[in-house]
This record gives C-alpha cells, sequence and structure tokens, in this order.
C-alpha cells in the first residue's frame, strides 16, 4: 500500500510537473529564484493589442502561459520587494502581482481627474525607497512630465515639470527612461513632436535629473545624437553611463544617432560611435563584464513616398574602453523588445512584427545566451507571442 | 439592370421558387423588413418585375419604411441575418458591415449598381447614407450577378435609389428621440410626361432628408483600468454629434427604349469623438464628408435588350484635429482628400434559344484621388490615379420546365495603379502597377418540390486594393504600393421550404457556406501610423438559418441564427487557428409582433456572443443581450410609430478576465462595439408620417 500511495505521488507530481501551463503558477511556487516573469504582445488590426504574463523557469526552460491574459500590449515589468510591479503602458496603471500566484493584488492609475491614464503615455517606472512610484508620462500636455502615485491613495498624482527643449514646438518634453544614482533620478528626454504629416523631428536628446527627495530638476545635460533610448551603467560609479540615441527608426543611419559615454556628475558628453559607424541605430543596451551589448536598427527598406523604414534589429558586442566593435552577437531579427543581462547570462525578446518582412529572420522568443562576448548559442523559448518584456525576481 | 433576371424570371414563377435562401418572405412579414412583393405597385412595368423577380438570390429589404431610429443603411441591415453591423457608437458614428464574417473592407457597397467610395477609402461608412432616398436594400452573400463586380468576397450590398412610378405619391416622415435624434424628410415622384404609349412616359422622383443627433448619451467608462474601480464612472458623451442631409432625384422611362438619370447628393458633419472608454475624448475634432453621384442609363429593349450605364462619382473629406486631440494623426492636423470615380459599363443580354440567355458587357472605370494638407499648404501631395477594366460573360440555362436553373459567369478584371508623381519625381520603389483576376462564379437552383428550393453558389472573387491604401492618406495611413489584391474562393448550399395552408404560412431557410481567402488585406498599427499588409489567409464556415411563420394575420414571428467559425490559417502565424478577431460564433435575432386593426406592436431580441478581440484568443468583448419594442398606429394615410431600443438600459456588461490565475474573475465594461466605443443606453424614437 505504501509503495503504491509513494508510486501515486510520484505520478502526481510528475503530472504537475509535465502540465505546467494548467494550473496558475507551477513553476514558480517556492522557488521564484529560478523564475522571470515574461510579458508577451501581439498587436492587432484593429489598433489595439494585447499582452500575457508568463513565466519562464531558467534552469528548466520549462513555461507556464497565460497567467495573466488582460495585460496591455506595451508594459514594464519589474520585481520589487516581494512583488511584481508591471507598468501598463496604454492603459496607464500600475498592477502589483503576488510573485507566487500571480493573482493582481491592486492596480493604481497614473492618471487622474484631469489628466485621464491612458493619454498619460507611461513609459518607464522606478520604485522609490518610500514606495512611491515614479513615473515617465509622455502623454497629455499636463502630465508630460514625472509623476509621483502614491499607492496609498490612488487616483491622486503630484507632478514635476521637466524642461521643455528650445527646439521641441510641441510643449512636451516625453520623458522617457529613467536612471537612478546618487539620489537622483535622471530621466532621458526624447523631445519630439509631429508635424502635419505625422513626420516625428527630434529635439537634442537631453538628460535630465530630479532630486529624489527634494523633487529639485537639475539642469539638462545636452547629447550630441536624438531620441535617447537606453542607459545603463559601464563604470564602477554608477554616474558613469552609456546613453544610446536612436534618432529616427525612419531613416538611414546619418550621425543623429549614437553611443555616448555620459559622467552625470559633470554633465560631460562623448561621442563613442556614431549610427553610421555602428552601422545601425541602437535602441538597446545592456552591460556585462567587459563587453557592452547594442540592440540596434539596420537594413532600410524602402517605403511608400521614397522613405525608408529600418527593417531589422541585431545585437553587436562593443568595448567601450577601446571603442572597438566586437562580434555579430545574434544575426538579424525583426525586432527585440528588451535586453537584459543577469547572472552571467544575456536574455532577450525577440519577433517579427507584422508589418516587417519576415523572409531571413530569425524566430521568435526568449533567448538566453552566454553573456562572454561570445555569438548567440542557443534556441529560443517559444512563448506562443513575442516576448516583449522581462523581470528577473531579486 | 439586365442582371440575372433572365433566368431568375423563369424560376419565380411559382412562389416558392421566389423565395431563395435567405429571401426576407412577404407572406411572413417580419417587423422592419418588408419584402418588395408587399410593396408591388399596381403599375409595375415588365423591366420592373423582371427586376424585381431578381431578387430572389438576395436578402431584400424595404427601405421606404425607416423609423426616426432608423437613420441610416447601417440600421436597417442590423439583425439580418448574416449580418454583422459594427458601429463605432450608434447614432451616425462610423459604422460598417460584415457579412458571413468577412473583414468590413471586404463587403461592396453600390448604390444603383456603382460602387461607392473605393477610391477614398477600405470600408464604406454605411452610417453616410440615409434610408431616406433609398428604396430598398439588396444583401448578396453568395455569388452575385456579374455585373455588380468581381470585388465580392465579403459579399455586396446593394442599394437601389427610389423610383418612381406612373401614379404621383408623395409622402414626408417627422421624427425625433433621444439624445436630440432628429429626422424630417419627404419624397414625391410620379410622371412628369404623358404621352399616347403610357410606357413611354417619363417618371421623376425627388427624395430629400435631414436627420442629425447630438449623441450625449451617458455611458459608463473605467478610464482603462480594468481592477481599480476608483476611477471608473459614467460621463455624457461629448463632440459626438452629427447633421446629415441628403437630396435624391432620379428621372426614368421604361418601356422598350428606357433611360434612368440619377443625381444623389450628401452632406455630413460629424464629431470625432474619440475612444472614450480608455478615457480618451476629445472636444474639437471633427470630420466633414460630402458626395455627389451621378448616374445614367439607357438601353433598348426588344429580343435582345441592350444597357448603358454611365457614373460620375465626386467624394471630398475634410478632418480637423486643431489641437493634436487623440484621434486619427499625431498632433494638430487639418487634412482634406477628393476623389473623383468615372464609369461607363455597356452591357447585352441575347437570347438563345428559348431556354438560355447569354449576357456580355464591358466595364471601365477610372479612380483619382487628391490628398491635401491644409496646415501646410506649401506641401504638394501627389494625385493618385487607378484605371479598372473588366469584361464579363454570363450564360442563363433553365431546364425541366424551370425548375432547374444554372447561371455562370466569368469576369476577367484588370486594374492599374500609379502615383502621379509632382515636381518632386521620387520614385516609389514597389509599386504595384498592374493586377488581373479572373472571377468565374456559378449558381444552381432547383425546386426539388412544391415547397422545397435547394440552391448552390461557387465563385472566386477580388478585393483590390484602394488608392488610399496604395499611396497612403499623407497622415495616419501609410501607403501600401506593393500591396497584393487579396483573393477568396467562397461557395453555399442552401435549402428552402415555404408553404402556407389557410391561415398558417412561413418558411423554413438554412445554408451552409464557406470561404477561403488569401492574402488579406488588414490594417497593421505601427508607431503613430497605420499600414495596409497582406496579412495573411483566411477560413470561414458557418450555418446560417432563418424561420418565420404568420398566423392568422395578427401575430407574426422571425428567428434567424447564424453560426459562423472564421479562423487564420496563415501559416507561421501565431494567429494560425484561432478564431479571426471582432467575428461573433453566435448571432440570434428574433422579432415577434401583433396586430389588431391598425395597431401593431412588436418585440425585438438581439443577441451576439463573446467576440475575440484579439488574434490569438486571449479576450473578447462579452456576449450581450439588446431588447427593444416597438408599436404604431396607423390611421388612413397617417402612420405614428415608437421605438424604445435598449429596453433593459444595458450600459454595463461584465467583461470575463482572462488567463489561468483569473477563472471565473470578471470586472464592469461599457457596453462597446467591436471598436470599444460606448453605445448609448435605453432610448426612445417616435416617427409620424404621412403617405399619399
Amino acid at each position: 500500500m505504501t509503495r503504491f500511495f509513494a508510486l501515486a505521488l510520484f505520478g502526481l507530481s510528475s503530472l504537475a510537473v509535465a502540465c505546467g501551463g494548467s494550473t496558475s503558477n507551477p513553476l514558480c511556487q517556492g522557488k521564484p529564484g529560478n523564475c522571470v516573469a515574461v510579458a508577451t504582445s501581439i498587436f492587432n488590426a484593429d489598433f489595439t493589442g494585447s499582452g500575457n504574463l508568463d513565466t519562464v523557469n531558467t534552469d528548466t526552460r520549462a513555461t507556464s502561459l497565460n497567467l495573466d491574459t488582460s495585460l496591455d500590449a506595451d508594459t514594464t515589468l519589474r520585481y520589487h520587494g516581494d512583488e511584481l510591479y508591471v507598468l501598463q503602458r496604454d492603459t496607464g496603471s500600475v498592477r502589483i502581482y503576488d510573485p507566487t500566484t500571480f493573482v493582481v493584488k491592486s492596480e493604481t492609475p497614473v492618471g487622474d481627474t484631469d489628466h485621464p491614464s491612458a493619454s498619460t503615455y507611461a513609459q518607464d517606472f522606478y520604485i522609490a525607497p518610500d514606495g512611491k512610484i515614479w513615473v515617465s508620462l509622455a502623454g497629455n500636455v499636463a502630465a508630460s512630465a514625472l509623476g509621483i502615485v502614491d499607492l496609498a491613495t490612488p487616483g491622486t498624482i503630484s507632478y514635476v515639470a521637466l524642461p521643455q527643449a528650445a527646439e521641441d514646438t510641441d510643449g512636451k518634453p516625453e520623458p522617457f527612461k529613467l536612471y537612478p544614482c546618487n539620489g537622483k533620478l535622471y530621466v532621458l528626454l526624447q523631445s519630439y513632436s509631429f508635424d502635419m504629416n505625422s513626420t516625428i523631428k527630434y529635439a537634442p536628446g537631453r538628460i535630465v535629473s530630479v532630486d529624489l527627495a527634494t523633487k529639485v530638476v537639475g539642469t539638462p545635460i545636452v547629447l550630441t545624437g536624438t531620441n535617447p533610448y537606453d542607459i545603463t551603467q559601464v563604470g564602477t560609479k554608477c554616474s558613469d553611463v552609456v546613453v544610446a540615441t536612436a534618432s529616427g527608426l525612419t531613416s538611414a543611419p546619418d550621425g543623429t544617432g549614437d553611443l555616448e559615454r555620459v559622467d552625470l556628475t559633470t554633465g560631460d558628453s562623448t561621442v563613442l560611435a556614431t549610427d553610421i559607424a555602428l552601422g545601425g541605430r541602437p535602441t538597446l543596451l545592456a552591460k556585462a563584464a567587459g563587453t557592452l551589448y547594442v540592440g540596434e536598427y539596420f537594413d532600410p527598406q524602402p517605403n511608400s513616398s521614397g522613405a525608408v523604414y529600418l527593417s531589422s534589429v541585431k545585437i553587436i558586442a562593443f568595448d567601450v574602453e577601446t571603442k572597438k566593435f566586437g562580434i555579430d552577437v545574434t544575426g538579424k531579427f525583426g525586432n527585440i523588445n528588451f535586453m537584459q543581462v543577469d547572472k552571467g547570462d544575456l536574455y532577450f525578446g525577440a519577433g517579427i512584427y507584422s508589418n516587417v518582412e519576415a523572409a531571413g529572420k530569425l524566430p521568435r522568443g526568449l533567448y538566453i545566451t552566454p553573456a562572454d562576448g561570445t555569438p548567440l548559442s542557443t534556441s529560443p523559448i517559444d512563448l506562443a507571442l513575442t516576448p516583449s518584456a522581462i523581470a528577473f525576481p531579486q | 439592370m439586365i442582371a440575372a433576371r433572365t433566368h431568375l424570371r423563369r424560376i419565380a414563377t411559382s412562389h416558392a421558387l421566389a423565395c431563395g435562401l435567405t429571401c426576407s418572405v412577404a407572406t411572413a412579414m417580419p417587423i422592419g423588413t418588408v419584402v418588395v412583393d408587399a410593396q408591388r405597385p399596381a403599375d409595375e412595368t415588365e423591366a420592373q418585375r423582371r427586376e424585381r423577380e431578381a431578387l430572389p438570390l438576395a436578402t431584400v429589404i424595404d427601405a421606404r419604411r425607416a423609423t426616426a431610429a432608423q437613420s441610416s443603411v447601417a440600421d436597417l441591415l442590423s439583425g439580418e441575418v448574416g449580418v454583422h453591423v459594427r458601429s463605432r457608437g450608434g447614432l451616425g458614428s462610423f459604422t460598417s458591415v460584415s457579412l458571413r464574417g468577412s473583414e468590413e473592407s471586404e463587403v461592396t457597397v453600390l448604390l444603383d449598381g456603382v460602387p461607392l467610395s473605393r477610391a477614398a477609402s477600405g470600408a464604406i461608412d454605411l452610417s453616410e447614407i440615409p434610408a431616406d432616398g433609398l428604396e430598398r436594400i439588396e444583401i448578396f452573400r453568395g455569388a452575385p450577378p456579374i455585373q455588380l463586380g468581381a470585388e465580392a468576397v465579403g459579399g455586396v450590398i446593394n442599394l437601389v435609389s427610389r423610383r418612381a412610378t406612373r401614379a404621383w405619391t408623395g409622402g414626408a416622415q417627422l421624427g425625433g428621440g433621444s439624445f436630440s435624434a432628429r429626422n424630417v424628410s419627404m419624397h414625391a415622384g410620379g410622371p412628369v410626361t404623358h404621352p399616347r404609349r403610357e410606357s413611354d412616359a417619363i417618371v421623376a422622383q425627388v427624395s430629400a432628408s435631414y436627420r442629425g443627433a447630438d449623441g450625449d448619451f451617458p455611458y459608463f467608462q473605467n478610464a482603462g483600468t480594468l481592477r481599480y474601480a476608483g476611477d471608473d464612472s459614467t460621463r455624457e458623451r461629448k463632440n459626438n454629434d452629427f447633421d446629415q442631409g441628403n437630396v435624391d432625384v432620379t428621372l426614368d422611362r421604361r418601356g422598350t427604349r428606357p433611360f434612368h438619370l440619377g443625381v444623389h447628393a450628401f452632406g455630413k458633419n460629424q464629431g470625432a469623438p474619440g475612444i472614450a472608454t480608455l478615457g480618451q475624448e476629445t472636444e474639437h475634432a471633427r470630420l466633414s464628408t460630402g458626395r455627389l453621384l451621378l448616374t445614367g442609363e439607357a438601353g433598348r429593349h426588344g429580343r435582345v435588350d441592350l444597357d448603358v450605364q454611365s457614373t460620375l462619382l465626386y467624394e471630398r473629406y475634410h478632418f480637423q484635429n486643431p489641437l493634436g486631440e487623440q484621434v486619427g494623426p499625431y498632433g494638430p492636423s487639418v487634412t482634406e482628400s477628393e476623389a473623383i470615380t468615372a464609369g461607363l459599363v455597356p452591357r447585352v443580354a441575347v437570347p438563345v434559344g428559348r431556354l438560355q440567355t447569354l449576357t456580355f458587357l464591358a466595364d471601365g472605370k477610372v479612380e483619382h484621388r487628391r490628398p491635401y494638407d491644409l496646415l501646410k499648404p506649401t506641401s504638394q501631395l501627389d494625385p493618385a490615379v487607378r484605371v479598372l477594366l473588366g469584361l464579363a460573360a454570363a450564360d442563363e440555362v433553365t431546364l425541366l420546365d424551370d425548375r432547374l436553373t444554372f447561371y455562370g459567369g466569368l469576369r476577367f478584371d484588370l486594374r492599374r495603379s500609379s502615383l502621379l508623381l509632382g515636381d518632386t519625381g521620387v520614385k516609389v520603389p514597389g509599386q504595384r502597377q498592374l493586377d488581373t483576376f479572373f472571377s468565374p462564379r456559378i449558381n444552381v437552383k432547383l425546386a426539388a418540390h412544391r415547397l422545397v428550393v435547394l440552391r448552390a453558389s461557387a465563385g472566386r472573387y477580388v478585393r483590390f486594393p484602394t488608392l488610399l491604401e496604395q499611396f497612403g492618406d499623407g497622415a495616419f495611413l501609410l501607403g501600401a504600393p506593393a500591396l497584393h489584391p487579396e483573393s477568396s474562393w467562397g461557395g453555399d448550399l442552401a435549402v428552402s421550404v415555404r408553404g402556407s395552408r389557410q391561415h398558417l404560412s412561413g418558411g423554413l431557410e438554412a445554408a451552409f457556406f464557406g470561404r477561403r481567402s488569401t492574402d488579406l488585406i488588414s490594417y497593421v498599427p505601427g508607431g503613430a501610423t497605420v499600414r495596409p499588409l497582406n496579412v495573411g489567409d483566411a477560413r470561414v464556415v458557418g450555418v446560417e438559418a432563418r424561420a418565420d411563420a404568420k398566423l392568422l394575420s395578427y401575430v407574426d414571428v422571425a428567428l434567424s441564427y447564424t453560426y459562423l467559425d472564421a479562423r487564420d490559417v496563415t501559416m507561421d502565424a501565431p494567429s494560425r487557428g484561432h478564431l479571426l478577431a471582432g467575428r461573433a460564433p453566435h448571432a440570434f435575432d428574433a422579432r415577434i409582433g401583433a396586430s389588431v386593426g391598425p395597431l401593431h406592436v412588436g418585440y425585438e431580441l438581439d443577441y451576439l456572443s463573446t467576440v475575440p478581440r484579439d488574434s490569438v484568443g486571449l479576450n473578447e468583448l462579452p456576449a450581450r443581450v439588446l431588447h427593444a419594442l416597438v408599436a404604431s398606429a396607423t390611421i388612413a394615410r397617417f402612420e405614428l410609430g415608437l421605438e424604445v431600443r435598449n429596453l433593459a438600459d444595458t450600459r454595463i456588461v461584465r467583461l470575463p478576465l482572462g488567463g489561468s490565475t483569473n477563472v471565473g474573475q470578471s470586472v464592469p465594461y461599457p457596453l462597446v462595439d467591436f471598436y470599444n466605443f460606448p453605445l448609448p443606453g435605453r432610448s426612445f424614437y417616435a416617427t409620424a408620417r404621412i403617405n399619399n
């Protein structure tokens, strides 16, 4: 009888592992350190999109799909303490999930009565030590600023106004990525505006600091390139960063995008490589040991009316100190939505936009490959849809 | 007008034969749907009769009885079997139609046989077409007659303008209702010449109407935050008003040398209110539309029928978003475009022996579209031009004493389009200039029994990209010069049983249909713009069923049901195998009425099952049930009607949350259409009508 129960128990446990997607969260319960949370997305022809929350066991590569399918198509994920925070960038809210059951504990809007959440165009968020959430809001005029959300009082939000560039005509500085360092929050300002034909125009990219305690806004650091897209630490100090400026993704590299090394303390900026030298527009950065990984859009293809768009993206290695290019790490993808280094591995989520030629592109999925400067050596983990955001448990 | 009429005339010799698959049957006249038989003019000519009898292939809706709530073609189509109306807020908002699970842009809409607006847009806004100037609406789901074109991937809707008879008739209507809905219309028609031969009389018809609404209905909105109720509220819809007017004038002569002249003018000004359910509303964005259609047709009818139809269509669109509110192109914009379409269609029908008729036609059209940017007048946008040529032949054969009919047709269509480059002379790369397409089709109809008719049809159809889709609008929509035509093979198999005995009459009709489409054209968002693309392949199968009965002339019942399985079959796509977004698998419509003397009361039920919202089946709009009551009283020439729509005042539904951690959970969600635009709650409409 004992043997029977032991066999039954073994069978049931095996079944539970084999049927990983059928219960709420079989992969991460009790062992969240081996799990990453991944959002996947699909965009529809009717201008809407959907997002899903999945988990991936990084040891076994097993997946647990569709834990929550009510996400926005555009999200930013981040673990904080014992919780998973999801910034819903389309509807404009922050959801907090239980990291073991992945049940939603709360949802808090990042807008208010005067500034509807869905028109704030939330881009990135930072969870301050006091638990308040700082959100970069690129949307409606009054809220084109940093918003500070107090989870204890949902529905109310305070704003920190950000300086507008003289060349940016729409009155919105379009804050994007956030980077905390030495008690300040550094904000990449994309500073774009649309002309009457919906053609995008970029003012010079800028970085502005906001003191997390006093909310005092510093003097902007003006970059050489336009449309700053990503920022990452490269030196021993958090103030030693590299910034990727992407300029426009609907035109060929022309020197208006680049990699710049910036000292956030002094405001000094040095161009490491232009987009012409890179052979593409840089949008993603991740640092591992001596290698800076750069995700860049390239391969201009003709558009209607004689314009071009950059139809492919790849990851290359770059040495910040010698300013020399390393290997082409990945080959050609349709798009890469995120790229991060964790515990010696490079993670990136790749897909193929339905409006981009798929021929010759590598397949969609979550890629995990050693971050040692060597070429991509693993096959993707298929999550059914395009991975769009990732978070690593702390 | 030659249509497939000869063989249809033959097969329409019995009432059972006359009622095909989805024919709305006069003998059990459902509420709001009146078949032409019920309105047959006393002085109907032979040509009219043949044209009328050509209709059994289609569902026919009598447009002359539109009420205050049925302001447009879209309102009249709502509730028909196989028809899925997609509005963006109701009450004059953008509305399009899906037939048998098609994309809305796959449905060809014609006015008196002239395709509307293919130069200017992808889908036709049916809310722009008022019902007042129309006589009837014909819905072709299966193989349409060759003269209705090859672009029938998603079916064809032909709007037939109101025509005068040889007796003077006239009427007027005044209506109003909730949210300041208002309408006034008049029509008059009769002979303007009195020749010795009555059939040579020229008759004229004039119709004019105005419709409008403020559209300021209350709606529930959750600000997009599904799991936070603190920002949920009931708000009043803003910038949702519209005013539109139309004038239709037709001049006809029937007999052996018939001719027709038509002038159809339309104008509309409306707010562009935005998707309020996400808290995104506008206050200043507006859209104005104007259209002028001139049609002419002349013929010589005898043993051989010869007709020549000519058309000239002018359309103008004006969109303004001065503050750059969140609708349309990003940033402030004032854009305008105009499109001109000219066409000429000669047709000849030749009888061969006693049982066969051959029909030949040629079809030529030229489309010209020019966009403008009024905030940037120095920016010269190049016009686009398209030439469409078609040749078609059809053969009709009747056998077995007219009980068996074959109708076979073949069209060859050629399209050549180009961007007429201005001074800039920038070559458009990858421009696809020339496309050719063969479109065979066949209909078979068998009167298997006195009460039973079997029917089958099959055909191949195309949807050519529009000029707008190929070359963009200079703003929100990027052009795709290399866009391929979308094509499909489709067919259906149907049976109808119809009979009457003393005080009871009724019928049952059912059809199985299927379609396989390739190179589907769909709009895909990318950043601040959208781009039309050939996104993949689709397979649609389904069943339509309709039953109706009438008892003692007092009670009438009509039930219709559509089952739809429309799936993506694109190779290697994440969406492969999933239901196509926006297609409800189940739709049910019931209309029950009772009449006592001059009084009539009716109840209507409209059920729509859950609708997939995305292409991978992860989220769906909840099912909905809407109820309505209608009542009318007729005294002599006067009729007074009252309607209550959305009787239960449903404004909030429960949205199920998807995902394994949300099983059984749902949240309150606004009653919306497919595009997430809120719909009004309970609303009242009254109509007063006088007819001569």
